[in-house]
């Protein structure tokens, strides 16, 4: 199992426990009154947060004194620096941190931390958040001691208990370490400080790791409880602490190297000795005092004692008390609990009788029909045989039928069946016909003989229950009574009679008695019943015999029903063997159209090529509609021998049926099949040619590449556009120079524009940028417009070599050349240009050129890129200055929406005046100052009034208010 | 060396595909144009329609069916006058007559013999019964994600689709999009080597679709809503409008949570992408956390895991940040990932590389609603068959079970029986209020 997994179930099944586990006698009926953070978020494979802190949580929360919030922090190094939790709303900060070397918190989270205990706030640190952090150095000054991480000598001493006091021990060595854990005795050191005011001087601690040789500063450091390490257990031969006190500024530390949370049972976590001292460590460390009492049944000296022994506060019979008065609407708290309760005890089915015994006593009573609504449901999961009997009395009520059968149909006990068979006779109407459908779903055998009965009920409905009920039952003598019933059966009672037969065939078969589901579904196939019957029992045949079906389906195909027709068609699908392929595709041309294409699609799904001959044939059908239905087949089943055919078609015909053709062409399976398309594109000319070319493309032929490059130069223009396309799908960097000769000889400007985007896309598959080919090229093209094409080329390649030739280019006098070379510039893959192209726009006195290096420019500004958001900023700033008319404002705008800086907020500020481009200003606005709120809250404060004042969507104002209030 | 070992994979993952299927299963491929499409249409070449439940989904899919030409609707249903009435408007609206007849007992809308197909838009809880009537009446159907609101009464439909040779299309129409396509076709073409881990993240807590969340004043339902009959199945409760419409969702006796909400879209494609679409998880385990009061009940935080075939572990989650909201594959050479118009992969080269002839090919979807139609008349197998929507929400079945129990459940995809645990087992179907039955 992996390690979440584990992980997984251990939680719930603590949460579950932990849910329910008992207000300790500390409780206090006050509302909570001490700000509690859990600080957690990060673990290392040994303390998995998830597992503890949910637990840590509940015990804070039980004691009715701290009202607890979390700060989770992100689980590894992404966004870390974002963890700003605000420490100083909280009166005690509690640990359960383990960062496992990872990065740590910001600058200034640290610093807000420092800042909060040095100012007198509280912090419990619980065991392996002393992993954390070896190298913050106050950190640990306020832990006082740590282990692992690298801590050796240089981290400071040891902390051990010696001669009846505190003991620094600065003898060298690595920081940290315990035995396999184990129960140990724990001694108070200090049994007049408020956390151990009351507890035993011993008390025995449940298996636990026993921490040991931790090192740290361990300044103003108090111990109040050590445990003797015992060599035997790999231990130290020392008293090592385990509970300690650190003063810290003003503030108050209480450090628990206690409660390891990994592995199944959570020992140490479930010891009333941790879960104690914990919860009084937490409310010392908040206030300095301690005001809960030490329950009874802390350990003691030689008894472990657990939580899970706690007697409930509120037993299955009390809650029971509570509920016995819900009503709909009210709070479902009570039932909440009492469900927490019987999910706790699945597991102990003691326990689980015990309650059983309650909730059907409860049935009884005088409880509110909601409440023993409720108490059924519970029974649907935990009855038994002794459930029967109370739930049973309520089956003849109206008001509690439906409620008791939903406990019973579920109880599995065969008492179950006698129960509801037995009341039968004594119901009527709706409540009978629930006993029925229970009867059925459960498949009760022992009702077939009183189902039969009521086929002939006077109320119809009951006997249409009882049809269904016998089907689902579906042993021989509820076959036989359904079988008897068909004959004497009329109108909507025949209907579900037959129906009820059918099912109760299909069930016998699936349960291995094909010969009596055969016998039903024959019987069934060859009656009067509706055609859908029939097919229904057809259907059956072909699953329960699948081998011996082709005479009965193409039977059925032959049949003169459309409807029984079109199912048989549907079964030809389910027959294995090419027998009845041959066969059904003898039918095919005798049938009507819409079953001729349907016969074609369960062909074209069989994929059997003995029915290629008449697909073929049916691809030259007079019906448009069976034509297209067996081009679309020939995709499936079709072989190299049909490229011919596809690509005539494709050629020849229009609209729907060419694309059925085209698409089975590119999908024909049959390997021979590339060569054929290979070969046949010498002897082909015109559309043919072109299909065929276009084809390579389409099927990813690579070894076509020369062939196209031959065909790329082909007398017909169609030939020569669709080869290059074709080569846009299969040629690589190794044929550039070959497609540069094809541009070199382009005849035109359109074909030198679609072999340029060729060679794009053929560099575009190199795994690095070169463009080494193209600008050898340019050197020895004399041709304006071809040079004009390869400078577009490298834009388009993005070679960082090519970037001089560019920038060269854009000094040329020939505008055709430089605006060449702006647009090169302006499709650059990366955004690092974008400075040089804004200059550029800047510097140009033709305004079209301006206009092509600007749009470029914020192009290229809003690539993912390395610099910094100030420096985006700033080009932003640049551009919207360069910017004449408002479509390009309006593009910036658009891009300043993903900016979070306060200086993007400022640029669309800038907008808001400008009628044409306000509401465009105003959308960026609030998508920026939901980042901007945090650093610049005045300020964003202070543009989104005016957003409110002056955009005219609603949704923005409400969106900007919503801003402006969360603020405040 | 390398181009070998791809090829192996691809003939592996072929392999097992196939062998996963338990039933006879070819592959789907057929060209949008094959059938149907647009101008103007025969009246023998139409399919007639009756809407039952039009007050949300049910709506949205009788627009979209109205908009092809191809078909016509001539009935609706509702329980809600309200919702009825405008559904009948829009439909003679539409068509610029009053020929849509109004119905506010489905049974009497199947017993029309001049109905070819329904589109059932309704609460979980009533997935069922009108499914399984319809099969049985002859109908085609195109139904709603999840397929049902427990295991049992999903297998049921099944069943009945069967036996009748009905066409089913489920609204899982993620399928029909290209980026899903496309990322499934990646996956299941091994581009990312053998897959051993999916993440599914889904949404958490319960969403107020219909404004009336913390309603719950029990009181009389409105007079344009036959309740006893929107309640159908369920057990009885009173009236409260936090119950009903859109938000019937967050009550585990009608809906199953975010969980089964979008079971049938992001764990219906993961499904696909691993050639899963005909059986399931043989192992699950996980934790939701439940709302203590109110109303709501379904979890609104959870967290399964599943064990598949091939040693695959699917992670389902609501509300856990490490599992990014979408489906994601990954493997030993990289990963997928897919959400609503989106697609990302790593290596990202990924995302350019060609699917050839010679390798699995998916059915690449005219749209949804638009295979429908063509399955109901070419009957051919649509592109998420009830079959398939079973499978996908066969893990958000268990996973309620799962949570609710508090235990790991083993489960046999065969047989979809869960292996010696009587209680779970049990759970799979859920007792109906009389009279109803599947």
């Amino acid at each position: 199992m992996n390690r979440w997994a584990r992980v997984s179930i251990v939680l719930l099944i603590f949460v579950l426990c932990f849910g329910l586990a008992p207000k300790t006698s500390l409780a206090k009926k006050t509302a909570p009154s001490i700000k509690a953070l859990m600080v957690t978020g990060q673990n290392s494979q040994w303390h998995p947060w998830e597992l503890s802190n949910p637990i840590l949580k509940q015990m804070l929360e039980q004691t009715g004194l701290f009202k607890v919030d979390m700060a989770i922090s992100p689980p590894g190094d992404e966004g870390i620096k974002d963890f700003r939790p605000d420490f100083a709303r909280y009166d005690v900060l509690v640990i359960n941190y383990d960062n496992a070397g990872r990065e740590g918190w910001s600058k200034e989270t640290e610093r807000a931390f420092v800042e909060y205990v040095r100012g007198g706030g509280g912090v419990v640190v619980y065991h392996g958040s002393n992993n954390s952090f070896p190298k913050w150095k106050q950190y640990n000054e306020i832990t006082g001691l740590g282990g692992w991480g690298g801590r050796d000598e240089k981290s400071g001493p040891m902390v051990r208990w010696r001669d009846g006091r505190t003991v620094l021990d600065y003898s060298p060595g690595a920081g940290g370490s315990h035995g396999p854990a184990h129960a140990f005795k724990i001694v108070t050191r200090a049994k007049d400080h408020p956390v151990m005011r009351g507890l035993p001087e011993r008390w025995m601690h449940a298996k636990d790791e026993l921490y040991a040789e931790l090192r740290g500063p361990a300044k103003n450091l108090t111990v109040l409880a050590t445990a003797y390490s015992d060599p035997a257990k790999d231990g130290t031969g020392e008293h090592e602490p385990m509970l300690f006190t650190i003063d810290f500024g003003r503030g108050r530390v209480f450090h628990t190297t206690l409660g390891h949370a990994r592995d199944l049972p959570l020992t140490a976590l479930e010891c009333m000795g941790f879960i104690v001292t914990f919860q009084r460590g937490a409310e010392w460390a908040a206030t300095g005092n301690v005001t809960q009492k030490v329950p009874a049944d802390f350990p003691t000296a030689t008894e472990v004692r657990r939580w899970r022994n706690y007697r409930p506060p509120k037993s299955v019979q009390e809650l029971l008390g509570e509920i016995s008065k819900y009503e709909y609407g009210q709070s479902r708290e009570s039932l909440t609990e009492l469900s927490d309760i019987i999910r706790a005890s699945y597991d102990s089915p003691q326990e689980l009788r015990q309650t059983e015994k309650h909730l059907v006593k409860f049935l009884s009573s005088d409880a509110t029909l909601a409440a023993r609504q409720f108490v059924c449901k519970q029974l649907s999961i935990i009855g038994t045989e002794q459930a029967v009997p109370a739930l049973a009395k309520m089956l003849t009520d109206e008001e509690t039928s439906d409620m008791a059968r939903y406990a019973l149909e579920r109880i599995p006990a065969p008492v179950v069946d006698k129960a509801l068979v037995k009341v039968l006779g004594k119901t009527k109407g709706k409540v009978k016909l629930g006993i029925i459908n229970s009867l059925g779903e459960r498949g009760a055998g022992q009702a077939t003989d009183s189902l039969s009965k009521l086929l002939k009920d006077k109320d119809n409905d009951v006997a249409l229950a009882a049809a269904a009920a016998l089907g689902k039952i579906a042993d021989k003598p509820s076959a036989a009574a359904l079988g008897k019933a068909l004959k004497q059966a009329s109108g909507d009672l025949r209907i579900v009679v037959a129906d009820a037969y059918l099912v109760c065939a299909d069930k016998l078969a699936a349960g291995g008695d094909k010969a009596a589901a055969m016998a039903i579904y024959k019987r069934l196939y060859k009656s009067d019943e509706p055609v859908r019957i029939r097919s229904g029992a057809l259907a059956g045949m072909v699953a329960a015999a699948p081998d011996d079906a082709t005479k009965v389906v193409i039977d059925a195909i032959s049949s003169d029903e459309p409807q029984m027709q079109s199912a048989a068609i549907g079964l030809v699908r389910q027959v294995p063997g090419t027998k009845i392929i041959e066969d059904a595709a003898s039918k095919l041309p005798k049938l009507a159209i819409v079953q001729q294409v349907q016969l074609l699609s369960a062909l074209a799904d069989r994929g059997d090529r003995a029915a290629l001959p008449a697909v073929v044939r049916a691809a030259k059908s007079p019906e448009e509609s069976v034509r297209i239905a067996a081009l679309d087949a020939l995709g499936q089943m079709g072989d190299a021998s049909t490229v011919d055919l596809l690509a005539r078609t494709a050629a020849s015909k229009k609209g729907a049926e060419r694309q059925a053709a085209r698409d089975s062409l590119y999908r024909l399976r049959d390997p021979a099949t590339d060569q054929k398309i290979l070969d046949g594109i010498d002897k082909a000319g015109g559309r043919v040619k072109v299909e065929l070319v276009r084809s390579v493309g389409r099927r990813h032929i690579v070894g076509g590449v020369d062939k196209l490059l031959k065909t790329a130069r082909d007398r017909d223009g169609n030939v020569r556009q669709e080869s290059v396309k074709a080569l846009r799908e299969v040629a690589g960097p190794q044929h550039v120079p070959a497609l540069l000769k094809l541009l070199i000889d382009a005849e035109n400007d359109a074909e030198l524009r679609v072999i340029e985007r060729t060679i794009i896309s053929a560099s575009g598959k190199s795994a690095v940028r070169n463009a080494d080919a193209v600008m050898a090229a340019i050197d020895s093209v004399e041709d304006i417009e071809t040079r004009c094409s390869l400078l577009r080329i490298l834009g388009g390649i993005g070679d960082a070599d090519s970037l001089d030739l560019l920038r060269r280019a854009l000094e040329e006098e020939d505008a055709q050349v430089s605006t060449a070379a702006v647009r090169a510039l302006g499709d650059w893959p990366e955004g690092e240009i974008a400075g040089e192209l804004l200059e550029a726009a800047e510097e140009s006195e033709d305004e079209k050129l301006t206009k092509l290096a600007l749009r470029g420019a914020i192009r290229l500004i809003g690539l993912e890129s390395d610099r910094p958001v100030q420096e985006t900023v700033e080009l932003y700033e640049q551009a919207m200055k360069l910017a004449t008319d408002a479509s390009e404002k309006k593009l910036i705008l658009s891009r300043l929406a993903d900016i979070e800086a306060f200086g993007a907020l400022y640029i669309a500020y800038g907008c808001l005046a400008d009628e044409q481009l306000r509401e465009e200003a105003a959308a960026a606005m609030v998508d920026i100052a939901w980042d901007t709120a945090e650093t610049h809250p005045k300020q964003t404060q202070m543009v989104l009034r005016e957003v409110v004042r002056l955009s005219e969507s609603e949704s923005v104002r409400e969106e900007a208010q919503e801003i402006m209030e969360e603020i405040e | 060396m390398k181009r070998e070992s791809v090829v192996n994979r691809r003939q592996f993952l072929k392999k097992a595909a196939t062998a996963a299927a338990s039933t006879v299963v070819f592959p789907c491929v057929i060209s949008s144009s094959a059938l149907g499409g647009a101008g103007s249409v025969l009246p023998s070449n139409r399919v007639t329609m009756g809407c039952i439940g039009v007050g949300w989904q049910g709506g949205v899919n009788m627009e979209t069916f109205l908009s092809h030409k191809d078909c016509r609707i001539i009935a609706v249903c509702d329980v809600d006058k309200d919702h009825l009435q405008e559904a009948v408007d829009t439909v003679n609206g539409h068509y610029e007559n009053r020929d849509c007849a109004t119905y506010s007992d489905f049974r009497e809308l199947l017993a029309r013999d001049d109905i070819d197909a329904v589109s059932i838009g309704l609460p979980d809880h009533w997935h069922a019964v009108p499914a399984v009537a319809a099969a049985k009446s002859g109908k085609d159907i195109f139904g709603e994600k999840p397929l049902s609101h427990n295991l049992k009464e999903g297998r049921a439909i099944c069943d009945a689709v069967k036996r009748y040779g009905r066409i089913w299309q489920t609204g899982s129409w993620q399928r029909s999009e290209a980026n899903f396509h496309r990322a499934c076709e990646l996956v299941i073409n091994g581009r990312i080597g053998k897959v051993h881990t999916v993440e599914v993240g889904l949404p958490a807590g319960h969403t107020d679709f219909e404004g009336t969340k913390g309603q719950e004043q029990m009181g009389p339902a409105p007079s344009e809503l036959d309740y006893d009959f929107w309640l159908g199945p369920a057990p009885v409760e009173p009236y409260c409008p936090a119950r009903v419409h859109k938000n019937w969702r967050w009550h585990l006796d009608y809906g199953g949570g975010q969980l089964m909400d979008w079971v049938g879209h992001h764990v219906d494609i993961a499904h696909w992408g691993l050639g899963f679409d005909y059986t399931g998880p043989y192992e699950i385990e996980g934790y939701g956390e439940y709302p203590k009061d109110g109303l709501w009940s379904t979890a609104t935080k959870y967290r399964l895991t599943a064990k598949y075939p091939r040693d695959i572990t699917m992670i389902i989650a609501g509300g856990h940040e490490d599992i990014r909201r979408g489906t994601k594959w990954i493997g030993q050479d990289g990963w997928v990932w897919v959400n609503r118009g989106a697609i990302d992969a790593e290596p990202k080269v990924l995302l350019r590389e060609k699917i050839g002839p010679d390798e699995t090919r998916l059915f690449r979807s005219p749209g949804h609603w638009r295979n429908f139609l063509d399955c109901v008349k070419s009957r051919r197998t649509t592109l998420t068959p009830c079959e398939v929507a079973h499978r996908s929400a066969t893990p958000g079945h268990l996973g309620q079970i799962t949570m609710l129990l508090g235990r790991k459940i083993r489960f046999n995809p065969q047989t979809e029986q869960i292996i010696g645990d009587a209680t779970a087992k049990g759970m799979l179907g859920r007792p109906m209020r009389s009279p109803w039955h599947v």
